[in-house]
């Protein structure tokens, strides 16, 4: 059998057919964005509550982590103390093992200056003494041999003046008799 | 005992008293030793007549009446020569004294002072003044300080010590 389709027939076939590709294109379509909108919100809450759990996490880590630190600060300020102490008290053990010491050191310097002043000065009274022993010894020889020269000389004058030449003659022949039994001569 | 040479040399030693009176003496004798061969002749007293005075021409005269110098030049040259040599050697006693003295008490105290030394010696006289009176007498380093100067310097000193003591 011979089938006799006739163009119009076809066009219009072909039209309702196109129709219908199209309206199930259209159908499909809408179901899609229909389906993307769907997913899309989901995501969106998703995110949303992502955000919200990751928010509640960072608040508890946070929470956790202050409360860790601040356990540990706590902890360790106390050590921290309890060694400051320790270290102050060593501290201070050693300023007042070393003042201690010093006073030590400082009164023994005090005894040997006061010994050394005391030998000093018992030095320089003894020097002084000797000096100024010397020094009377020295100008009692001066005034002695000045006293003896002005003596000396005022009688010298006096003398020489008043002796005559028979007299001196007289003199050095006593000396001669006195140098002769003296026995210079021998 | 003496030689004939000391014999005349004693006789011109006797002529001098102290070191001024020796080195005038000496002085004369090396005149008349420079002299001697002057194109001159006979004794010593001749050759020296005109080339010196004083009382040495007698001395010569006399020892050569004594027969005590030899006739030639040479053997008059060596007594020469011997005799300052004998005066040069006459022991000297150093005399300290406070006054210029007159040429008697020279003579007198070098006789002495011979006498005692038992040979002619000769004084080497000074004067100074601050010995005030006695003399010092030295000899072969030996030393007699008998003077006024000492005995005032211990009055004094005694005088003083016991005026400071007391």
């Amino acid at each position: 059998m011979k089938i006799n389709i006739n163009p119009f027939d076809l066009y219009t076939i072909v039209i309702i057919l196109s129709f219908i590709l199209s309206f199930l294109s259209l159908s499909m379509l809408t179901y899609l964005f229909a389906k993307i909108r769907k997913i899309m919100y989901q995501q969106e809450e998703i995110i949303l509550l992502d955000n919200k759990i990751r928010r509640r996490v960072s608040k508890k880590i946070e929470q956790l982590a202050t409360e860790r630190l601040d356990e540990v600060i706590k902890k360790t300020s106390t050590r921290l103390e309890e060694e400051l102490k320790k270290h102050f008290s060593d501290l201070a053990q050693f300023a007042a093992n070393e003042s201690n010491e010093m006073g030590k050191f400082v009164i023994k310097q005090q005894e040997a200056i006061t010994k050394q002043s005391q030998y000093h000065v018992a030095n320089m009274l003894l020097k002084s003494e000797k000096e100024v022993d010397e020094y009377k010894k020295n100008r009692l020889i001066q005034v002695d041999e000045q006293v003896r020269d002005i003596v000396f000389r005022a009688a010298k004058e006096v003398i020489g003046r008043s002796i005559s030449f028979s007299e001196h003659e007289d003199l050095v022949n006593k000396a001669l008799e006195r140098a002769k039994k003296e026995k210079i001569f021998v | 005992m003496k030689t004939s040479s000391d014999v005349a040399f004693s006789a011109f030693a006797n002529t001098i008293y102290d070191t001024v009176g020796l080195n005038r003496l000496i002085d004369n004798i090396t005149l008349i030793e420079r002299s001697l061969f002057k194109n001159k002749t006979g004794p010593i007293s001749q050759k020296a007549r005109d080339f010196t005075t004083g009382n040495i021409i007698p001395i010569f005269e006399e020892v050569e009446k004594a027969g005590l110098v030899a006739g030639t030049d040479e053997k008059q040259l060596q007594f020469l020569k011997d005799l300052a040599s004998y005066l040069q050697n006459l022991p000297v006693i150093k005399v300290t004294i406070a006054f210029d003295p007159t040429q008697s008490l020279v003579v007198r105290l070098s006789n002495q002072i011979s006498a005692i030394v038992g040979s002619k010696i000769i004084l080497d006289l000074t004067i100074d003044e601050s010995v005030i009176g006695g003399a010092i007498f030295e000899y072969k380093g030996r030393r007699s300080l008998q003077t006024l100067q000492d005995k005032l310097e211990g009055e004094i000193k005694t005088l003083i010590n016991s005026t400071f003591s007391t």
